[in-house]
């Protein structure tokens, strides 16, 4: 498995230095060749975030506010997390991405501790049973990927009436802004204004487990 | 992280959402790119939330086929293992042992000790429960009218069942601790000191009286018995704790109350369940606790290190765990030196 690091009977200390090569999660500016590189805003990319780390983003959220007496903010943590994971140049060797993702999140969460002036040193106990929980989803887990796709409908499906509109038109069938301004008689400013504010409002409601 | 000067999530997620809308609908000018290079540079963050509100916006057309492929096969979960020691069987086996004696011979002694490491539950006869820490003893030497208990060695926990005309009395070289039901805690410090800590009820502690007036009490066969009217004792409530030390010459120990911080006792007593639990304390300070638990030593081999604050919950008598947690909260190394683990720059 290229994508996690060893849980075999390998010391353990050796598992976090390996959690914090940079290879595994790129910690040395880790966001340097971001501008240069075309990765992060490639449809593929976008794609592979998708399908491979959005249905799990909330049961990451779950396991970062467990540990939120550490004193970090979730959300910056998952912010972080997604920058990694879109600056990574290549992604195909990732086998198992909610590992990946949750191993990413683990070593973001690492640095802000020891960035932070008090270490809470049972909190960091607390992280190195990460490993458990990263290497075996339970069946509630994989339930909850599926479910969590169709929290994003639901979202969706609570948009403001034109917003909601011109998302769907976007969204589910696929049309361009062009588009969906034509037929909504609408200037593709307006539309894009919609799409705004429909993006924001899904990730709330995505990302903070509202409703 | 001061989130005072950081922008909030919330508001990098609308920039985001802004910079996903526009790049849908057409080509960024050259102006555009520009800003939105310099967003991105700003904050590793603002790069994650617009990747992020990007994967939102993705039409389910875009996803279908790959979603197929997503349903993954849920794999057994591995087993947790819990750590926690078997200690109940052991402690009802000692229970009985106690029962048994306490019954038939009330006015024997019986003593218990536990091992370094190891914490012991004991039921007493008369419905107490005794809980020994790690290299403790406790003799018991009850009779009709009086639960007497000589603490020996260590530290010891005494759940006291009320009975009021049976006093439960807990001697120790220093002190004399007298109760009719409560909880309290007592420790024999390796420096001399003896701490009382009371969980509740109210236990009267005195001072042993001078070398001299003790020695008087033995050869004239009176027992040391403590007043609970008397003015040299203290009495002790719930939530407090008392240090015992010795008065020097011709002088009587000495009772002086200490300051208990919220939650300070409930920390202390973690050894009950055989853990250590640290707030605040310093490394040098927390490595000497786990020297009680075990045969094994910590070596802190740089004042850096010992010096660092820490907090947190450990296994009493898993030092590896704790070098482990400390190597990596505070970017330390360790290695292990024959019964040493030493923790290093």
């Amino acid at each position: 498995m290229r994508d996690a690091p060893p849980v075999d009977d390998a010391p353990v200390q050796d598992r976090h230095d390996a959690i914090t090569r940079p290879q595994d999660g790129p910690q040395r500016a880790p966001y340097s060749d971001v501008p240069h590189s075309d990765a992060p805003f490639s449809d593929e990319r976008a794609r592979w975030l998708a399908t491979h780390i959005l249905p799990h983003e909330h049961g990451l959220r779950a396991w970062l506010r467990s540990k939120s007496f550490l004193g970090f903010d979730a959300d910056d943590v998952v912010q972080e997390t997604y920058a990694i994971l879109v600056a990574k140049a290549c992604v195909a060797g990732i086998e198992n991405p909610r590992a990946y993702a949750f191993q990413t999140a683990y070593s973001v969460v690492l640095r802000l501790v020891r960035q932070s002036r008090v270490v809470p040193i049972a909190a960091v106990a607390d992280l190195s049973t990460l490993e458990a929980v990263v290497d075996a989803p339970s069946p509630e887990e994989v339930t909850s990927a599926r479910q969590e796709l169709r929290l994003i409908q639901d979202a969706i499906a609570d948009l403001p009436r034109q917003t909601r509109r011109a998302f769907v038109m976007r969204r589910v069938e696929g049309l361009p802004q062009q588009e969906i301004a034509r037929r909504m008689r609408l200037s593709e400013n307006t539309v894009e204004k919609h799409i705004t504010r429909g993006l924001k409002l899904l990730s709330e409601r995505f990302g903070r487990g509202e409703r | 992280m001061s989130v005072s000067v950081r922008q909030t999530a919330g508001a990098i997620d609308l920039a985001a959402a802004a910079w996903v809308a526009r790049m849908d609908a057409r080509v960024l000018t050259a102006d555009e790119r520009g800003e939105l290079d310099a967003w991105l540079a700003a904050d590793p963050r603002h790069l994650g939330a617009l990747a992020r509100a990007r994967a939102l916006l993705l039409s389910r057309r875009d996803l279908a086929p790959a979603l197929v492929g997503e349903a993954a096969v849920p794999r057994d979960r591995a087993p947790l293992h819990s750590r926690r020691r078997l200690l109940a069987g052991a402690a009802s086996v000692a229970g009985l042992a106690a029962l048994g004696a306490g019954i038939r011979q009330p006015a024997a002694r019986q003593t218990y000790s536990s091992a370094v490491g190891e914490v012991r539950h004991i039921p007493l006869d008369d419905g107490s429960t005794l809980t020994l820490n790690t290299n403790s003893s406790v003799t018991l030497a009850y009779t009709a009218g009086r639960r007497l208990l000589y603490l020996e060695r260590g530290e010891a926990f005494f759940d006291v069942a009320p009975v009021s005309d049976r006093p439960f009395v807990v001697r120790s070289p220093l002190a004399q601790l007298a109760t009719t039901g409560g909880a309290c805690c007592a420790r024999l410090n390796s420096d001399g000191v003896m701490t009382v800590a009371v969980l509740s009820g109210k236990l009267a502690v005195e001072g042993a009286p001078s070398p001299l007036a003790e020695t008087l009490d033995r050869v004239t066969g009176r027992d040391w018995t403590l007043h609970l009217g008397s003015r040299d004792a203290v009495l002790v409530s719930g939530g407090q704790e008392v240090s015992v030390r010795p008065g020097g010459a011709g002088r009587g120990s000495l009772v002086s109350f200490e300051a208990v911080p919220p939650g300070a006792l409930d920390r202390a007593l973690m050894w009950r369940e055989g853990r250590l639990a640290f707030e605040g304390e310093t490394l040098a300070q927390a490595v000497a606790q786990f020297a009680r638990y075990s045969r094994r030593r910590i070596v802190l081999a740089s004042d850096r290190l010992a010096q660092r604050h820490i907090s947190g919950l450990f296994q009493a008598t898993d030092l590896d765990g704790f070098a482990r947690a400390v190597a990596v909260g505070f970017s330390a190394k360790y290695r292990e030196e024959g019964d040493s683990i030493v923790l290093y720059d």
